[in-house]
């Protein structure tokens, strides 16, 4: 069974493992019993959603958003549990490990202007990850992550338009591998 | 992208972006795709076509205003480089751009916005439909940086319009007789039919 292989060993996912090791396990795809290409970006993406759930979650929880930006954390969280359902039963794994957030969350979603760059960055890292792991999606898996993908950039959208933020307008969405997906997720205080 | 500590402002564009000079790598790189490939290229060519019209059109006008002004600018600058890594990419199989009729939905700010989102998010849908298609790896990569910006304007243009930005979860596919029903329907645009250049005068015919 190669399924939990990241699962168990990544940090986005708890457990107290490294976040690199999550990463080396997503890349190091021709190891023994690692998991195929397609599974292992699978998996990366669902810890990438996971995480952006367990945010907007913590978000909701505290409490501290009103309006509009309160509005955008329930949706958002509300996407995101069906995002990760979506991959979770796709992999068969379903195990609901909580991700482990950054220490500095709970101050960020009790303040709206850090909330925002925060969700922006995620939603944009998320993007990212996900372009970063076309090579290694074929067929349903690919589908499945289509669907997502683009509802985690209206999300970047959104939340800049809500906060504030400068808007983007880029001409394609660039790949980001994904130990540089996780080391930019622990820069920005969003991954333990 | 050698600095290993990137900026939260380099962060905040997307880290590996392409944010600058409006080029989309990838497509050209991916010259030497399959057939099936090149069908999927001509179908979302066909979808960048129709945007880059509409902005341009709703730009040339001049009715709009604000904001939505900005956005036909801005957007239609995107969309028109999107077509020319298309037509860059196909090189003489692609279609030549269209001519569509907007039925006045480019002449006021509120026809604009609602149009835009009709247009964008049939985009969107469009291309969540044909990446799993994809076996090229250059045009899959590309393609899936362009389907993410599709979904930024969705966005966009749904503030604008006043709606959800996220409706739902998951943007549904659509594939492309789907597309081209639900295009039809709102009727929104419609193709014009090429002019002829004959100039002869009609004669009676009997």
């Amino acid at each position: 069974v190669t399924g939990p292989l990241v699962t168990r060993r990544g940090a986005l996912v708890g457990g107290g493992a490294s976040a690199m090791g999550a990463a080396a396990a997503v890349l190091a795809t021709r190891a023994d019993a690692a998991p195929s290409d397609d599974r292992a970006a699978l998996m990366f993406l669902l810890a990438t959603e996971r995480l952006q759930a367990a945010f907007y979650v913590r978000a909701t929880e505290a409490g501290e958003l009103k309006g509009d930006l309160a509005r955008f954390a329930a949706t958002a969280a509300e996407h995101e549990a069906q995002h990760v359902a979506l991959l979770e039963r796709a992999l068969g794994t379903g195990e609901p490990v909580a991700p482990r957030l950054g220490r500095g969350v709970d101050a960020i979603v009790r303040d709206p202007r850090r909330f925002a760059v925060a969700a922006a960055a995620l939603e944009d890292l998320a993007v990212a990850a996900a372009n970063g792991q076309a090579a290694n999606l074929t067929g349903d898996s690919l589908a499945r992550i289509a669907s997502i993908v683009s509802v985690d950039a209206r999300h970047a959208t959104w939340i800049r338009e809500l906060g504030g933020l400068a808007p983007q307008s880029p001409t394609i969405d660039g790949p980001v591998s994904a130990d540089r997906v996780l080391a930019a997720l622990r820069r920005e205080g969003l991954l333990a | 992208m050698s600095d290993a500590r990137p900026t939260r402002a380099e962060l905040l564009v997307t880290a590996g972006a392409v944010a600058a000079g409006l080029a989309v790598p990838g497509l050209a790189r991916a010259a030497g795709v399959g057939n099936r490939d090149r069908a999927a290229a001509v179908f979302l060519l066909s979808l960048e076509h129709l945007s880059a019209a509409f902005y341009s059109e709703a730009e040339r006008v001049g009715a709009l205003t604000g904001p939505r002004l900005a956005a036909a600018v801005e957007l239609g600058a995107v969309e028109r480089a999107h077509v020319r890594a298309y037509r860059a990419l196909l090189g003489s199989r692609a279609a030549a751009q269209p001519r569509f009729d907007f039925r006045g939905t480019t002449e006021s700010d509120a026809t604009f916005a609602r149009a835009a989102v009709a247009i964008e998010d049939l985009t969107v849908a469009g291309y969540a439909a044909q990446l799993p298609r994809l076996r090229s790896p250059e045009l899959l990569q590309a393609a899936m940086g362009v389907h993410s910006v599709e979904a930024r304007h969705a966005a966009q243009v749904r503030i604008l319009a006043g709606v959800a930005p996220a409706a739902y979860a998951l943007d549904e596919p659509q594939d492309r007789a789907e597309v081209r029903r639900a295009l039809a329907a709102t009727r929104i645009a419609v193709r014009r039919p090429p002019r002829t250049d004959a100039h002869s005068d009609p004669t009676f015919t009997r």
